[in-house]
Parts: structure tokens; sequence; C-alpha cells
């Protein structure tokens, strides 16, 4: 087969932008189909991460379907998230002088380098070095400080992080990676979290598996840090630009702890987090308990406007962060994703999330919502994060259950084009080639007359029995799929047959 | 009413009797059916591919073939086809420039619909043992396709209507609201990942003991009934992980008043052994295959436009009656 | 070197968004895109509207209020008390119910401790049936942390309680104390006012002002980290005990 001759479009129009991208946790290494082959033959993965997803899955289902109005909380969330990112520079100015008003002070950071090293220098100033000649800090669970790799940077400063979230402890002990972003450890069972944790906590002695007893070790674990140490890092839920707050919601009460008793709060938080109006968390706390954990609100949920007198720490700190977000807003195709409120919903019904676990993304969001994420905060271009589009079969679960309604196949959809773009040429692969001819066949209905009336042939040299194998790339399909046999005679030549009859 | 059949490119070549019976079921009832030639494909493998400026062309064909004849409706037996035309076909031609192209696909599109959705929104048949003498004594299950679940938001219409069948067993599908990992080019880009989601889906047709499941789109009953041919052939899915996450757990036989139900729970690796680590305790990771009921060999995909079709008079036949079935499809 | 990165990410903020050369940026002494005050929800409608170049400009002019979620539950009365304690008790706090003087419930709540700590604007009398030491957290004569750690219970009262949510608001005021209080110690008693109960979201977030440091509070503490099966009790207060106070 040939495709000299054929008419090869240039692309009309190229959507680019030349902002920076963002750097750190947020790149997939290599392509997704290479990278998720490690984690698809591990059962126990599969076993946890199945068993996990499908629970979470129908306690969302269960407290959704108690709000009449959540169709309604959904668009008004989608709106609200649209008019911050319309309005952003207005919005982040608001929020920054109510801020300072409260006596908190503003950091601005364009990229990853830059928060890490604005941190570095707050912590240096206001932690204490202790005996072992190392400084300590206490963090909340913070996908900003997770994507940035801040815990890596302070430790090369001399500065051990401590995660306090029970999942990110139990990732940190195990010296592993998130794999979700509600739920770090997800990927882990009970019995590899005991395990881990009677290796990994010298006070531990001797514990079950009970998840009570677990946490009842964590608690004890963390216990004396919480009371002592100056110094905590946190990120935020939402930035509210009428009145300067943050918010934070949790469940452990380790969030309280790192947002209360320490005397220096700094808090890492994207520039796309912000609402307009404390009257907006009417809706945002109705979405985001129920699609996250799905239950009908968190334990806890904290909000401080800079530095409250004799309340909680007095040296208040924030970092408001670029690191490719504004890549992303500038995709007019894309940039709904910056409303994602990072609950979770979309990787646990995603069935492609279910199978290949979060680390299979490469990056600190992995799922549905990582898989758009991450090339528009990065670019298509960045190692593998161009393959992250296509890890998603367009069922349309994620778009279904996402609180602000983030049209994520279609952004997927868009992103691919974007790919196409950027890194394919039309024949750099069989895939690619074949799609080109089908273009060609395809439009014309003359074409595929034509190229149905081998069907017969085709028919013949496969005398009529299915197909089990093929070379190349339909061998990725009939490596675990047979096909049919080809019919004697396409549709349109029984009905010009029939036609010709009459 | 003048119905333009739209085939869909996969039914055109791999499924002519999917159109075919199509075209019985708008006839029974009555009305004029038509087949613009110059059909093909509605572009969908290229836009999902990012291929939007091979897609174009592909899109203006189907307008054009569309827009030369006279027609009231347009019918095509696939969901996702039909999808493709209102969700896709405009954003595609506008993000190529070609505005006047959007324009023309949208009013296609709106005059476009699915077949369930045409038998029951338009055409009111909601039985169809009464209005199209269907007839299929068989037990059946059905996959509702992705597409049609939350694109065109289809709801019970596929099932109703299957269910109203004379002497139809509709048996419900565990976990059936999960793909099968067909997805276009997904199951060529990313084939170890749709093949572990293709099993899982495989393993829960089996559990159901159904002669054949149906579904409005022949693209993923391909793609299952390859995965349920190659399952059977080799009992494992070569070239992919053969590993899953669902466990169908049970059957149990309740009988609510005269008329028995089987119950089938389908379980996401969620029993306490499974999580065990493999090899602790001296055990071995529970075999799923092991723990699943009702395995069944034989089984095939066949469209729901064939058993709407199928008449005392003119039946199909399924495999255990000596049926042909390739690749896992019901011919 | 901060100032830098502020305009330079409000400039690149400005070029994606397509306003005018991409260099500058509106500053918000110049425009204000919300009103001030904590119930602008409504009122805050038009100023998105002027961003003419925002690509999303017309969805903005929508706020949240307008799309027709609810404002108000259905509950009212003994049924609104009852929804409260049926998702209190759903997320494993205690519930108890008392009228006109709660001292002998909240006695018994605390009878096993030696001491507890209330914040300085508590009724006294509440505590008038407790036989142990009683310290009261005041400005200026806080207790320290580690006197925190060695009480019993904290007994305070609270802002607001949403009942569809089994939600209770504390707001850092005279009664509810500071938030340290609250956290530290491992057993909360916590009184409502059957006045201060509203039915949904929405209603308690109208009655709170964001500049007070806010704790919500929903059952005790809780985990669901390990296998995405809840469990009651980590880092905060492990008993949560309600007293419902009908005036």
């Amino acid at each position: 087969m040939t495709f000299l001759g054929m008419p090869l479009l240039p692309p009309k129009r190229r959507q680019q932008t030349d902002l920076p991208g963002g750097q750190g946790n947020i790149i997939e290494p290599e392509s997704f189909p290479d990278v998720s082959h490690q984690h698809l033959s591990n059962q126990q993965l599969r076993n946890n991460i199945g068993h996990a997803t499908s629970t979470i899955r129908e306690k969302r289902a269960d407290v959704v379907a108690e709000l009449d109005d959540w169709e309604a909380l959904r668009e008004a969330g989608a709106r609200t998230k649209n008019e911050v990112m319309a309005n952003l520079p207005e919005y982040l100015t608001q929020f920054e002088e109510a801020f300072s008003a409260a006596g908190g002070i503003v950091h601005w950071a364009r990229d990853a380098d830059e928060a890490n090293a604005i941190v570095t220098d707050l912590v240096a100033d206001n932690a204490p070095v202790l005996e072992n000649g190392r400084r300590e800090v206490i963090k909340v669970k913070s996908m900003a400080t997770q994507e940035i790799g801040l815990n890596e940077h302070l430790e090369t400063a001399g500065i051990d992080a401590f995660e306090t979230d029970l999942a990110e402890l139990i990732v940190q002990l195990g010296e592993d990676k998130p794999s979700h972003i509600l739920v770090p450890a997800i990927h882990r069972n009970r019995d590899e979290i005991r395990d881990i944790f009677m290796d990994k906590m010298p006070d531990a002695g001797q514990l079950t598996n009970e998840p009570a007893v677990l946490a009842e070790a964590a608690r004890r674990h963390l216990r004396h840090k919480f009371l002592t140490t100056k110094v905590a890092i946190s990120g935020a839920n939402f930035g509210i630009a009428e009145t300067g707050s943050l918010g934070v919601v949790e469940s452990e009460g380790n969030g309280r702890m790192c947002l209360t008793l320490p005397e220096t709060l700094i808090t890492v938080m994207g520039i796309e987090k912000l609402l307009p109006r404390f009257a907006d968390l009417e809706v945002f706390l109705q979405l985001l308990p129920r699609s996250s954990t799905g239950e009908r609100m968190n334990p806890y949920t904290s909000f401080w406007t800079g530095r409250a007198e004799g309340d909680g720490p007095q040296n208040v700190h924030l970092v408001l962060l670029d690191n490719g977000r504004t890549r992303a807003l500038a995709d007019e195709h894309g940039r709904t994703a910056l409303n994602c409120i990072r609950c979770s919903a979309c990787m646990n019904v995603c069935p492609v999330y279910e199978r290949t676990g979060g680390h299979a993304y490469g990056s600190t969001y992995p799922g549905p919502i990582g898989a758009i994420l991450s090339p528009l905060l990065t670019g298509v271009e960045e190692q593998g994060n161009g393959s992250l589009p296509y890890a998603s079969s367009l069922c349309g679960a994620c778009y279904d259950v996402c609180p602000v309604k983030i049209n994520i196949p279609e952004i997927l959809v868009h992103l691919r084009g974007e790919d196409v773009q950027a890194n394919h040429s039309p024949v750099s692969s069989q895939l690619d080639a074949a799609l080109t001819g089908a273009s060609w066949m395809m439009s014309d209905g003359k074409r595929m007359t034509a190229t149905e009336k081998g069907l017969p042939l085709a028919h013949a040299v496969t005398r009529g029995e299915q197909i089990n194998a093929l070379p190349g790339i339909a061998g990725a399909w009939t490596s675990s799929r047979d096909i049919p046999a080809l019919p004697n005679k396409s549709f349109r030549q029984l009905w010009a047959e029939e036609e010709g009859e009459k | 009413m003048k119905i333009a059949l739209f085939a869909t490119c996969i039914v055109d070549a791999m499924y002519p009797e999917v159109a075919q019976a199509t075209v019985t079921v708008l006839r029974r009832l009555g009305h004029e059916v038509i087949f613009p030639l110059g059909q093909s494909c509605c572009g969908q493998m290229h836009i999902n591919s990012g291929k939007f400026a091979q897609a174009e062309p592909v899109i203006a064909n189907h307008v054009r073939a569309f827009t030369n004849t006279e027609w009231d409706a347009a019918v095509a037996p696939s969901a996702s086809c039909v999808a493709s035309l209102g969700h896709q076909q405009p954003l595609i031609a506008r993000r190529m420039g070609n505005e006047a192209l959007a324009e023309a696909a949208a009013e296609v599109s709106e005059r476009t619909y699915e077949l369930t959705q045409f038998l029951t929104d338009v055409l009111g048949v909601t039985d169809a043992a009464a209005d199209l003498g269907s007839y299929f004594p068989h037990r059946v299950t059905y996959h509702p396709s992705c597409h049609g679940m939350r694109l065109l938001r289809l709801g019970d219409r596929q099932s109703s209507l299957v269910r109203s069948v004379e002497g139809i067993d509709l048996v419900e599908l565990p976990l059936a609201d999960s793909c099968c990992g067909f997805g276009g080019t997904f199951s060529v880009k990313n084939p170890e990942v749709s093949s572990a989601m293709l099993a899982d889906k495989v393993r829960t047709i089996q559990a159901t003991a159904a002669d054949v499941c149906t579904g409005g789109d022949a693209s993923c009953l391909l793609h299952i009934g390859g995965g349920i041919s190659r399952f059977e052939r080799t009992g494992r899915f070569e070239g992919a992980p053969d590993i899953t996450a669902v466990h169908v757990k049970e059957t149990s036989s309740t009988t609510v008043g005269n008329e028995g139900s089987e119950h089938l729970t389908a379980v996401v690796g969620a029993d306490d052994d499974d999580h065990r680590t493999p090899g602790e305790d001296g055990s071995a990771p529970v075999e799923p295959s092991r723990v699943q009921a009702g395995f069944r060999v034989g089984q095939a995909t066949v469209h729901l436009a064939r058993i709407l079709a199928s008449t005392k008079e003119d039946p199909l036949r399924v495999p255990s009656e000596g049926a042909a079935v390739s690749g896992g499809s019901l011919r | 070197m901060t100032s830098t990165a502020r305009e330079e990410i409000l400039a690149r903020i400005n070029e994606a968004l397509g306003r005018r050369g991409g260099g500058d940026y509106v500053s918000s002494t110049a425009r204000t895109p919300a009103s001030a005050g904590s119930a602008g929800a409504a009122g805050s409608a038009g100023a998105a509207d002027e961003s003419g170049s925002a690509a999303s400009a017309s969805q903005a002019s929508a706020t949240a209020a307008d799309v027709g979620y609810r404002h108000e539950g259905t509950h009212t009365g003994e049924e609104l008390v009852d929804l409260l304690i049926d998702r209190l008790v759903d997320y494993k706090a205690n519930v108890h119910r008392a009228t006109g003087d709660p001292a002998e419930t909240i006695a018994q709540l605390i009878e096993a401790h030696d001491s507890v700590v209330v914040p300085h604007g508590l009724e006294t009398s509440w505590l008038s049936g407790f036989d142990g030491e009683v310290r009261v957290d005041a400005p200026g004569e806080e207790l320290t942390v580690d006197e925190l750690d060695a009480q019993g219970a904290v007994v305070t009262a609270s802002a607001v309680a949403i009942a569809q949510t089994g939600t209770i608001v504390l707001d850092g005021s005279q009664v509810c104390g500071r938030r340290a209080v609250t956290l530290v110690p491992d057993h909360h008693v916590c009184i409502v006012r059957v006045a201060d109960i509203v039915d949904i979201v929405p209603e308690g977030i109208s009655r709170l002002d964001a500049r007070d440091p806010l704790t919500f509070i929903s059952g005790p503490s809780a985990t669901s980290d390990i296998e995405l099966s809840r469990v009651e009790g980590v880092h905060g207060p492990r008993t949560l005990d309600v007293v419902i106070l009908n005036e």
C-alpha cells in the first residue's frame, strides 16, 4: 500500500504558548504503555486498588444521591471556578491585599525551584537547629509541595520534613511514592502497612493489621512532634479572595495540629485555588467531601485569615505558585482543568487507573485529571507527558463524577491533537500511517466502496476463518482478542445488489 | 417516515447483518429506509487519535452524504457513532476553522438517532414482542456501551427493549457499567490496559452463563467477542497480564413470586483472602478463574438489532443451536 | 525578587487570558472584583462582567448563587434536631440532650477526669456539677500546650451546627475558645444550642465570618487512609460528646 499522491493537510492552526512549563514531579518519564506495563502485572496492587476504589465509588454514589440539587451544585462549582480563572489577576491581588492586611506575608513563585527556595529560607529563619544538627518541620498533606518536590529539596538543605497525614506517613516511611491524590497509600493494604510501621517506627512495638491499631500507632508516633515543632508547612484547598482566608479540608486532625500549634505556618498554594467569596464555600464544602471521601462532611475543616491575635501561628506565610499553571491557563481548550479541586473522584471511577495504579502516570497527579493536567502544566513535548492523554478509553465516567464538571474526555482528545501536532509526523508510526490511509478512504464513499470490493479477496485469503494473529500494530489487538472472519460482502454491496434487483 | 440508515463503517465492513437487521426492524414498522451511498464513517477514529486534520474530510464526507438526499430521520445501530456526530464533529470542524461544516454537521446530528433512541423516543415502541414481533427464547446478558450511557444518556432504553422481547431471559451483567476497554485506538495504543479491562468484562459475562451478550455498539461487541473467543480457545489472555480485579463471587437463587431470578455478585478485589500477600501462610493468591460461577463455553456477542429482528418465523439461532460464531461474534 | 515574580506571574496570566499587551495587569486598587463582606455572593456578580477580554467572561457573570441549588433546608423544629442527632451519631459522635441547665449532663460526661479546660467566656455555672479542677484559658492566661495535653477534656459551646452534615462549627469566640484548646485534649464536650442549629450547609456558611479562625468538626477525628475504610480516632480528640441544649 502506498500513500503517494495523498493530500496531507497541513495543520490550519497551531495553538501554542511560549509561557514556561512547570517543573518537578509532574512528568511521566517514559510513555504510559511502557510505565504501566510493570504495574499491570502486580496482582496485589490490582487487588488493593480495586478493593479501595470500588468501596469509595459506592460511598460517593450514596452520599451524592442524598442531595436532590447535586447537579445544580456542580454547575455552580463550575461557573464559580470559571469566574475565578477569567479574573485571576484581580482575585489574586485582592486576596494578597486581604491576607496581608490580616498580618500574613505573601510570596510569589514562578516555578518549583523558586518556591522551594522561598520555603527553605523561611524554615532556616524560623526553625531551630536541633541536637542532630538539622532542622525539622511538620507537614500537612499538600499536592503543591509534592508537585515541587519540596521534601527532597529541604532534605538537601538540612531540614527534615515529617509528613503527618497517615497515608503520607505510610508513603514516607515506606520510601515510596504517592499513588493517589486523596489516599496516597491506596496501593498498600493493611498487612503491608503493618510491616512498614513495625520496620520503621522504633517505638511501635508489636502491631496487628487492624486499621484502628495502625492509626493508634501513628498517633503515638507523631504526638510529640505536633506538640513541639516550631514550623509547619501546609497546602490549601481554598483561598478566599474577598477575605484573604485559607482553608484546609482534612480528616485526622493532623491538619489542625499543624495549622494551630507551631509558631510559624508556611502554606504553598497554586494560584488557581482561589474562590471569589467566602459564601462560595456553601457550594464547595458540599461538593468536595462528598466527591472525595464519600462523606457528607469530612471530620475537620480549618480556615485562617493571616494571623489571628492570640490564636495559632503568629508568623504566617503563603507562597503562591505558578509552575506551569499560567501555561495551562493559556490553553483555551484545556484551561478548565485548572478548576480541579483535587477530590480524586475521577481516579476512583477510572477503569484505567483501577488497573494500573497511580504510579503509572509518573506525576503527582494520576488518573484522568493527571492525564490532562500534567501535559497542560508542562506541554505535551515534555518526556512521556504526550502519551498521557491516550491513557483513557474515553469511557466518560470521570466527567460524570467531576464536581466542577471538567470535561476530561474532551480535553484528553484536545491534547491528543496537541500531541499529534507537536510530536508526530503523518507517518511516524504504523498507526499514524493506517489512520492516514483510512482518512483518505473514508473521506469519500466511493473510495470506501472500492476498498470494500476487496472483501471477497480478503475473505478468500483468510479462508473465511476468524483472525487470531496479525503482524505489526494489529498484533497489539490480536495479542488477546480474536477477530471475526471478514464477511464476503459489505453492507453497501448487499444493498446495491438488492436495489439492483428491484 | 423516510429513514436514512447510517450503517457506520464497522457495521458496513464487518457486520453487514446488523445493518440488515436494522433495516428489517424499521421496515417492519412501515417505514421507508434509504441508504445514502456516499457515507463512510463518523470520523471518531481520527478525532480520538488527535488527527483533526485527517478527520475533517471524513466529517465533510458524512455531512455531504447525508445532505445530498431528503430524509426525515437518520438512524444508526451505534450509540458511539451517533454521539460523535453531535459531540465531536461540530467541535472538530470548528477547531479546523471550518464554521460552515460545523453548522452543517450539527444539523445532520440533530436529526440522527441511535436505533433504540429512535424506536423509543420517536416511534414510541416500548414492547418489542408486541410492536416488532421480536422473539428470542434464550439467556441473554447486556453490556451498555459507555457512549450510550454517558454521551447519549440512553438510560434503560436499550435494556427495556431487549427485555420486552418474547421468550427472552435477560440476566443482569455484574459491573455492567464498566468499560470493556475498546476505546477505539486505545486498544492499540494501550493494548495491555485494554486487555486487562476486557478480561474483567469477559469474566463477568461468563459468570452470567448467558448464551449471548448483546449491546448497541458493534465496536464494543467486536472487542468483547474477540476476548471471549480468545479466552475460550486458550484459557487465558495471551500478551496481556492474566490477572483481574474482578471476582464474581456467588450465584444465589431467589424466588420472587413465580419468577425465579438469579443474583450474581461481582466483587472487585474485596475478599479479605484476596488481600493476603501472595505466598503468605503458604497460600497462593486466589485464582480468579476458579472462584467464578458458571463458566460457559460457546458464548458470543450479538448486536441488539438482530435480537429485535428475530421472530418466531425467522429466528436468530444461538451457538448451542449450532449457529456460526466467528471471533466471538454471532454470525 | 518576590515582587519581580509577582509581576511576572500576573503578566503571564494576562497573556494567557489574551488581555491587552500581556504585560500589564489591573491592580486590585483600580478595580475590586468582589464586594467586601461575607454575604457577598449575590451582590458581587457585576464585577466579573467587566473583564471584557477574558475568554470565559460570558460565563463569569453568573455567580454561584444563580443556578438553583438549595439555599435553605426543609427541616424545622424537632425534625431538625433529630436530623442533626442522626448525622452526628452516624459519624460516631456521642449525643446527649439537656434542657435549661446542662451542668448535670456535662458533669456526668467528664466525671472521670481530674481536670478539664474551658474557654474564658463559657458559662461558669455549666461546670458547677464537676468535682475536679476547671482550668480557664483566657487571653494573657493561656495554658501551654503541655498543660492542655494534661487536661482530661475540654468543654466549649459552638457557633453553628449544620444538621444535614452533622457538622459543628467553632469560631474562636470566647465561648468556643482558641483553636488549640479544642484540639489538644483527647475528649471534647461541645454544647450546641438548639437556636444555633441550621439545616444545610449554605445556611451555616451565612452565619459565619471568614475573618474568624473557623474549625468545622464532623465527628471525632478519623481516617480512611487504610483501604479506604473509616477508622475513628487519630490526632484530634478521639471522643466527641455533643450536648444539645434546649434553653
